[in-house]
């Protein structure tokens, strides 16, 4: 099924996928977003009007303006720009997110295939201990491990990976533990294939749709958590522009210089709205279930 | 029908009588930023700790506005003629919160107990004074004996808080002075009793009624500290009618939204307590004097009392308010990249790159925040490599006992905590008062130790100045600090509330009997 597809039919699925995909208004406003997220962080420098305002900077004359033409999101309690600020979180938002998926996507994913195909006490063991992690909650880990270790922002991206890569492992077992009776898979046993090849080029292709449905999907909660561990302090420090810090810095000055909390809390409901919209909508496309 | 009317009356008109009487209870809220580590009057340290000891605690004699010394359960007192012996008498009448009378006894076991556990304001007298040279002569009279001239002794007598005998050493474990109880407890003469505490969270006083000083009509019954350092709870407690004062650490715009509510206004007193940074002259690069003139030299000062921090210039180590103890001739210092630049070239950093830097800030405050992020913008511009640490209060007093885990630049404020130059300069500067939040600059210098030991063993005023003012001069030449500026203490309080006065001496201004209610 997936070994010998000649390249014009694979051509043809991608054309008829990118046809259907097209179809789904909300799936291709959520890529939109996420690739105005992504070009937006790739060129900040060029993008962002205050540059200058995202390391050391201050001006404390022009504290709290309201939004106007030349700040179109306001200043901020130390006179920055907060739309610059804000263009410039979103690259630590995105490095956290690639940081944590490209840990723990993986390594769950190298493990769930291990657990299914061979079962027996390899299943026991990698699943047991999945299920321990899966019963603590990820903020309250995250928390005490970044609580514990200093908190900066490569601590709350080294606690966030250790504790996702669990539900990719789950995932993948589950899809792995039905297909390994597929007939494709037992005709490369009897041909003689060996356990690496069966697992990576029988098993890993046949999962890749699950994967990317959920890593997409995962990358607003990755968002989402890590401006929360940040909001409570705990994650890039001043004056790092992390969108979660500024929301709550930013708090400190409600209701009367509302700008400074309700930008960047925007800016981070716009990411995750992307995210979840594009994985909605490659999850109808793919047909898979990942929950 | 008529069976039912029967009971509703009497019941009805009890409901109104509760009513009535909690109306008449005056509950106030306030609310404090960091949290109350200790209650114990012989550990207390910080702003916040003394808070709770000065309503809870008397003393023999209290401090007024003017930082003179008043009579509180000393009725009066007598100093030899060679100012080694301090003879109190006990006024009659006064009684602790279990209704046991105030004696000699209870006062020299105070003050034993207060050197002997040594975690307080002990420090301040355990040079000149022993367990047993303070001794009762009767059952009204108590004797302090000191081994050698202390001039500012008189000033730190509010500070040694009595204790109930009875209560706490009936409540010792295996001779610990009782401090397991004291540490959850209070025992006192206080004019308010300890109702409940949640560590971390809330406490509660209560008025005790047979308080020795007597209370006026508009007393406050009831007072609430609530620990939050966060602005918006503080303002919605505040619309609320939840709070009724404020601590003094809330931002200009949470002070400026309670003024406009109607039902706040914000006072203001200038204060001795000087908002400074202290800069750790142990630990590289700021064991370079010429760093820290350089850091002295780099502060936007005008901008920081101005718009971050509104606050009073100061010059030096030694408010004005100390009078004739202060070298009038330091100047205050003024913003100047140039300066910056000069001192750093000097330096034996000089011509470096990233220098790394570190600068410690409360955790949450937002104002100390801005004067990080400031510190931050100028010192990489000066090719510093800056580290900013936001850590709550209790680590840093913390990181605050060891040389090496002090950072280098750290936002602290120390006031007065006996109206006293020496409490200026003894507290911050001299070596046997190192290891704390007060003394980050870790200065130890033997001249600066020397010209201190001299003034406190002068019982002449004007030699003493001649003292103090030597000291200030070295310690400019040292330059461990620099001046942000003499903290204007604001307070946004309910317009029925009335009393609050600025006492040069640790959270004395916070003594609730001092205040009173206005809208009955």
């Amino acid at each position: 099924m997936s070994l010998t597809t000649p390249r014009a039919d694979r051509l043809r699925a991608v054309r008829r996928a990118w046809y259907r995909f097209r179809r789904n208004p909300a799936a291709v406003v959520g890529l939109a977003m996420v690739l105005l997220v992504f070009v937006v962080a790739i060129f900040a420098p060029l993008v962002a009007p205050f540059p200058e305002h995202v390391g050391g900077f201050v001006d404390f004359r022009n504290r709290h303006q309201p939004p106007s033409w030349t700040h179109p999101f306001g200043t901020d309690n130390a006179g920055r720009d907060i739309l610059s600020r804000v263009i410039f979180g979103y690259r630590i938002s995105l490095t956290l997110v690639v940081f944590v998926l490209g840990l723990a996507v993986p390594f769950g994913v190298l493990l769930g295939l291990l657990a299914g195909y061979y079962g027996g006490w390899v299943e026991t063991v990698i699943m047991r201990l999945t299920d321990v992690f899966l019963a603590i909650p990820a903020l309250v880990m995250a928390l005490a491990i970044t609580a514990a270790l200093s908190p900066t922002l490569l601590n709350s991206m080294i606690a966030l990976a250790l504790l996702w890569w669990n539900w990719h492992t789950r995932l993948i077992y589950t899809t792995v533990a039905s297909l390994k009776h597929e007939e494709y898979v037992e005709a490369a046993k009897v041909a003689g294939a060996s356990d690496f090849h069966i697992l990576f080029r029988e098993l890993l292709p046949n999962c890749v749709s699950v994967i990317s449905v959920k890593t997409t999907l995962d990358a607003g909660f990755v968002i989402l958590i890590g401006a929360g561990l940040s909001f409570l302090g705990l994650g890039a420090q001043p004056p790092t522009p992390d969108l979660g810090t500024m929301v709550s810095s930013g708090a400190n000055y409600l209701p009367e210089y509302w700008w400074g909390s309700i930008f960047p809390g925007l800016a981070i409901l716009f990411t995750i709205l992307g995210f979840n919209l594009l994985g909605d909508g490659l999850r109808d496309l793919l047909d898979v279930e990942v929950n | 029908m008529k069976s039912a009317t029967k009971w509703l009356k009497p019941l009805l008109a009890t409901l109104i009588a509760g009513a009535g009487l909690a109306f008449a209870q005056v509950n106030i809220t306030m609310n404090t930023v960091q949290i109350f580590g200790t209650i114990d009057p012989a550990k207390v340290t910080d702003y916040t700790e003394y808070m709770a000891a000065a309503n809870l605690y008397d003393g023999l004699v209290d401090v007024d506005e003017t930082g003179a010394i008043v009579p509180l359960l000393a009725d009066s007192w007598e100093v030899s003629d060679d100012a080694k012996q301090f003879t109190f008498t006990l006024k009659d009448g006064a009684t602790f919160h279990d209704g046991s009378p105030v004696e000699a006894s209870d006062v020299v076991y105070s003050v034993r107990r207060l050197l002997t556990i040594d975690q307080g304001p002990s420090y301040l007298v355990r040079d000149v004074l022993d367990v047993d040279g303070v001794q009762a002569l009767d059952n009204n009279t108590v004797q302090f004996t000191l081994s050698e001239i202390f001039s500012p002794f008189l000033t730190t007598v509010p500070l040694m808080f009595v204790v109930n005998e009875e209560v706490v050493e009936a409540n010792a474990v295996d001779g610990d002075w009782g401090q397991e109880y004291l540490n959850n407890n209070a025992a006192g003469a206080g004019p308010y009793m300890l109702d409940s505490w949640t560590r971390g969270s809330s406490m509660t006083v209560k008025r005790y009624e047979d308080w020795h000083m007597g209370w006026h009509a508009e007393a406050i019954d009831q007072v609430r500290w609530l620990v939050t350092n966060d602005e918006a709870t503080v303002r919605s407690l505040a619309a609320a009618g939840d709070l009724h004062m404020t601590s003094q650490y809330q931002s200009n715009e949470t002070y400026d939204a309670l003024a406009n509510s109607g039902n706040f206004r914000v006072v203001e007193e200038p204060t001795a307590t000087g908002f400074t940074l202290k800069l750790n002259t142990k630990v590289a690069p700021t064991d370079d004097v010429h760093v820290r003139r350089a850091i002295a030299c780099a502060m936007d000062y005008e901008t920081i009392r101005e718009f971050i921090f509104p606050s009073d210039p100061m010059a030096g180590p030694l408010p004005p308010s100390f009078g004739d103890a202060v070298l009038d001739t330091i100047e205050v210092a003024e913003y100047d990249l140039d300066c910056a630049r000069e001192e750093m070239a000097q330096s034996k950093y000089a011509g470096q790159d990233n220098i790394p830097i570190s600068h410690l800030y409360v955790a949450n405050t937002p104002f100390e925040e801005e004067i990080a992020l400031m510190f931050d913008a100028v010192f990489t511009e000066l090719g510093f490599d800056v580290t900013l640490m936001a850590e709550p209060w209790n680590l840093i007093t913390e990181m605050a006992t060891d040389v090496n885990q002090t950072p280098n630049v750290n936002q602290i404020f120390f006031g007065p905590t006996y109206p006293s130059a020496d409490s200026m300069l003894f507290t911050q500067y001299h070596s046997d008062a190192a290891g704390t939040w007060a003394s980050m600059e870790w200065l130890q210098d033997e001249q600066v130790d020397s010209l201190i030991d001299q003034a406190r063993r002068t019982a002449d005023v004007s030699e003493q100045n001649e003292l103090y003012q030597q000291a200030q001069a070295r310690i400019m030449e040292l330059q461990p600090n620099a001046f942000l500026g003499l903290q204007t203490v604001r307070h946004a309080m309910d317009n029925c509330l009335e009393g609050f006065r600025y006492v040069p001496m640790q959270s004395f201004d916070y003594n609730f009997s001092n205040y009173s209610w206005t809208c009955n």
